[in-house]
């Protein structure tokens, strides 16, 4: 692909409930090269985060359940570590971009594969060393 | 009549004595009747027995018409006695002669008079009194039988004058009195009625054209006049009144005198003997059948308007044009959980509506104001606090002089409706997020599947088969509104593409119920299996079998594949979606693991987990 960077060494964390989407959102980002974790839930997210300070994008569905919805995580984890970037998923709801964390970004579901891949490539590449 | 009167005028000065000694002191021998010895017998007997008698008495004698009278007489001629004694009539009465003398005459030719009750005013006990007294002129013979004299008698008659004045003047007044009472009965379209003192016989009755008449006494009265349903409440008041002696009151139905019932108001009171007992009873009945028929229809009118009122579930309300309740109907009452209306009764109407609605509220009641209905939807609590939708209706309620005089307010309640609405919103919100998720599902089959095809024939087959699969699932899930599925329909909808004959497949277990994301995900699993057992495992020849089993024990679900009487198995290279599908995306709908065991004598599986629902990790 000739990227100048090394996307192995900026992990993504997936957080997303249905298995069966989740596997698929890991297989995408795993293709892509990026070093990929996954949790089912908001608070499983936090956890890992708290264990693996090279996760620097965060890509989680809204719907889930637990104390947190996707947004709230986003918020959360833009207060926490404000440098991960966010990437927002949803079939339920219409998202503006008053409801996300700044900078964070936002695919409907189902989304074109492409374009998660492009916008993973995009923020590689600006926090590339 | 006013004759003695005059004979008496200036009654009084009676002088001290008494007349047996005038005559004995008389000089007899002036007058033309001479010397009292040389009297003729019949003359002496009768001055004697006039003097002897308490009866005021007078003669009249000889052609002269001599006057002669005793002690009772001498009072009645007042200032003319004594001098009267001896003189002749016209001497005495001179004024009086013209009248007086026929009567005279006729007695001495033998005729008798009478005047009764003659007035006279005497002076006897000091003071002018009036006075009646009877005059009798009865003839006086001789023993030839010639009239020689005339004898007046006289009688004070004034206690029964007095006592006839006074019975005359009670009459003429009692008569008075019955002749306007008989004025007012006539004017008065009223029936009367008497009673016996203990109403047990009817004495009379005056019908007046609305009732019969009652000409005879008689005890049946309450059979002829009254209905037997009545009777009992009549007779328990007619009781009291005669126990109390006071009147009877009463409006009750009447038999008319066309046989059809009507109404009277009846009174009657008691009259009473001068010693306080009861002769009978008097009464008056108005007919008031008119009113009572037009008091009878007003309240069956207003019982059917509240009736109608009542059994409306709408909430009809009056408003004054202030917008206070003054009104509000039973059914209204109910739906609005009004258990007294005094406690909303005056209160401001807009207030029982909240955020909009209170707008919506005001408007309408001064679009209402200003003669024009309106209506609005918004909600209100109960006055139990119960929160309702509500779809209103306002309008004016014109007065006479056409201008809004108050306003009407009829409220219905429409919550479940809006409910109803709502939900739908709601259901087409869920509906479009579950296609959402159904694309996405489509999505990662699809991908996942692509990514791992060795030709596009392979992936395009594969691709078709699991969506199929997911397709028979949801087929399931819709009968339930995507909530739950039923494990043995799940199993039987997955591997019915896959039965090759009836005995190789078999699946028992306990009736449980999976989420929808278990039933997706076990309808999954079920086809990669079959479709891998198919290929190369026990479906692959004519002898295989396959032997499905599920239990829940202490919590745990465990689900089984057992496959038999295959080919021999051999470990595949390398793990495709199918297995991750299997072993890692499906437990995972189960909260639980799967484990596929290539044992050599059949593909087993195993699926362990939490039984109708996904625990949340913490």
């Amino acid at each position: 692909m000739g990227q100048s960077f090394h996307p192995d060494q900026i992990a993504v964390l997936v957080v997303e409930d249905d298995a069966l989407l989740r596997a698929e959102a890991v297989d995408l980002c795993i293709e892509a090269g990026f070093t990929t974790h996954e949790a089912r839930t908001a608070d499983q997210a936090i956890r890992i985060l708290e264990h693996h300070p090279e996760i620097r994008v965060l890509f989680t569905d809204i719907e889930m359940e637990g104390s947190m919805d996707g947004l709230k995580l986003a918020h959360a984890v833009r207060e926490r570590w404000p440098p991960v970037a966010i990437l927002i998923t949803s079939g339920r709801r219409m998202v503006t971009q008053a409801d996300l964390p700044e900078n964070g970004l936002f695919f409907a579901k189902p989304y074109p594969p492409d374009d998660i891949v492009a916008a993973l490539n995009a923020i590689a590449a600006r926090i590339a060393p | 009549m006013t004759l003695h009167a005059k004979l008496g005028a200036d009654v009084g000065q009676t002088d001290s004595l008494r007349m047996a000694d005038l005559f004995r002191l008389h000089d007899w021998a002036s007058t033309p009747l001479g010397r009292r010895e040389t009297w003729p017998s019949v003359l002496r007997i009768t001055a004697d027995l006039m003097l002897d008698s308490l009866h005021p008495m007078c003669v009249l004698w000889g052609p002269k018409r001599i006057v002669l009278y005793n002690d009772g007489y001498a009072e009645i001629l007042g200032s003319r006695h004594p001098g009267a004694l001896g003189r002749p009539t016209d001497e005495v009465w001179p004024e009086l002669w013209g009248e007086l003398a026929p009567l005279i005459d006729r007695t001495f030719q033998g005729e008798s008079f009478a005047f009764r009750d003659q007035p006279l005013t005497m002076t006897r006990n000091g003071f002018a009194e009036r006075v009646w007294y009877d005059f009798a002129y009865s003839p006086v013979r001789d023993e030839r039988g010639e009239v020689v004299g005339l004898l007046n008698v006289t009688a004070d008659c004034t206690a029964r004058v007095q006592a006839q004045r006074e019975r005359d003047g009670a009459i003429e007044r009692l008569q008075a009195g019955e002749g306007r009472l008989a004025a007012l009965v006539e004017a008065s379209s009223d029936s009367l009625y008497t009673m016996s003192p203990d109403w047990q016989e009817m004495r009379t009755l005056q019908g007046r054209g609305f009732i019969a008449d009652t000409d005879a006494p008689s005890v049946r009265w309450m059979d002829e006049y009254l209905f037997p349903e009545d009777q009992a409440e009549i007779r328990r008041t007619i009781e009291a009144a005669v126990a109390r002696t006071e009147p009877f009151e009463l409006e009750h139905r009447v038999r008319l005198a066309d046989g059809s019932a009507g109404w009277i108001f009846s009174r009657a009171v008691p009259v009473m003997d001068a010693a306080g007992r009861v002769t009978e009873w008097f009464g008056m009945a108005a007919d008031v059948t008119a009113r009572h028929r037009a008091v009878e229809q007003l309240r069956e009118s207003e019982a059917f308007m509240r009736g109608v009122l009542a059994s409306s579930n709408d909430c009809i309300k009056v408003l004054d044009l202030d917008a206070r309740l003054t009104f509000m109907s039973e059914g209204g009452q109910r739906v609005m959980e009004v258990s007294d209306f005094n406690a909303v009764e005056g209160c401001p109407w807009p207030s029982f509506w909240e955020g909009a609605g209170n707008i919506a509220a005001r408007e309408a009641i001064a679009s209402a104001r200003a003669g024009v209905a309106c209506s609005f939807q918004g909600y209100a609590n109960t006055m139990k606090g119960n929160r309702r939708y509500w779809d209103v209706q306002v309008s004016p309620i014109l007065g006479s002089d056409g201008r809004p005089e108050r306003i009407l307010s009829i409220s219905r309640d429409i919550t479940d409706l809006k409910a109803a609405e709502e939900a739908r919103a709601v259901l087409v919100q869920e509906l479009a997020h579950r296609m959402k998720n159904t694309l996405a599902m489509v999505q990662a089959i699809v991908t996942q599947t692509l990514r791992q095809a060795k030709s596009m024939e392979e992936g395009r087959k594969a691709v078709s088969q699991r969506l199929s699969a997911l397709g028979r699932a949801q087929d399931i899930l819709t009968r339930s509104n995507f909530t739950e599925a039923d494990i043995d329909e799940v199993i039987a909808v997955a591997i019915d593409p896959h039965r090759v004959a009836e005995d190789r497949i078999a699946w028992s277990g306990p009736r449980l119920t999976l989420t929808a994301q278990q039933a997706l995900g076990l309808s999954l699993a079920t086809h990669e299996l079959a479709t891998n057992a198919a290929k190369y495992g026990a479906l692959s020849n004519e002898t295989g079998r396959v032997t499905m089993s599920w239990r829940v024990e202490d919590g745990t679900f465990a689900f089984d594949w057992v496959e038999s009487g295959g080919p021999p198995v051999a470990p595949p290279e390398g793990r495709g979606f199918g297995s991750k599908l299997i072993e890692r995306i499906v437990a995972s709908y189960f909260d639980g693991e799967g484990r596929l065991d290539f044992d050599p004598s059949g593909i087993r599986f195993r699926l362990t987990g939490v039984p109708g629902g996904i625990a949340v990790e913490a």
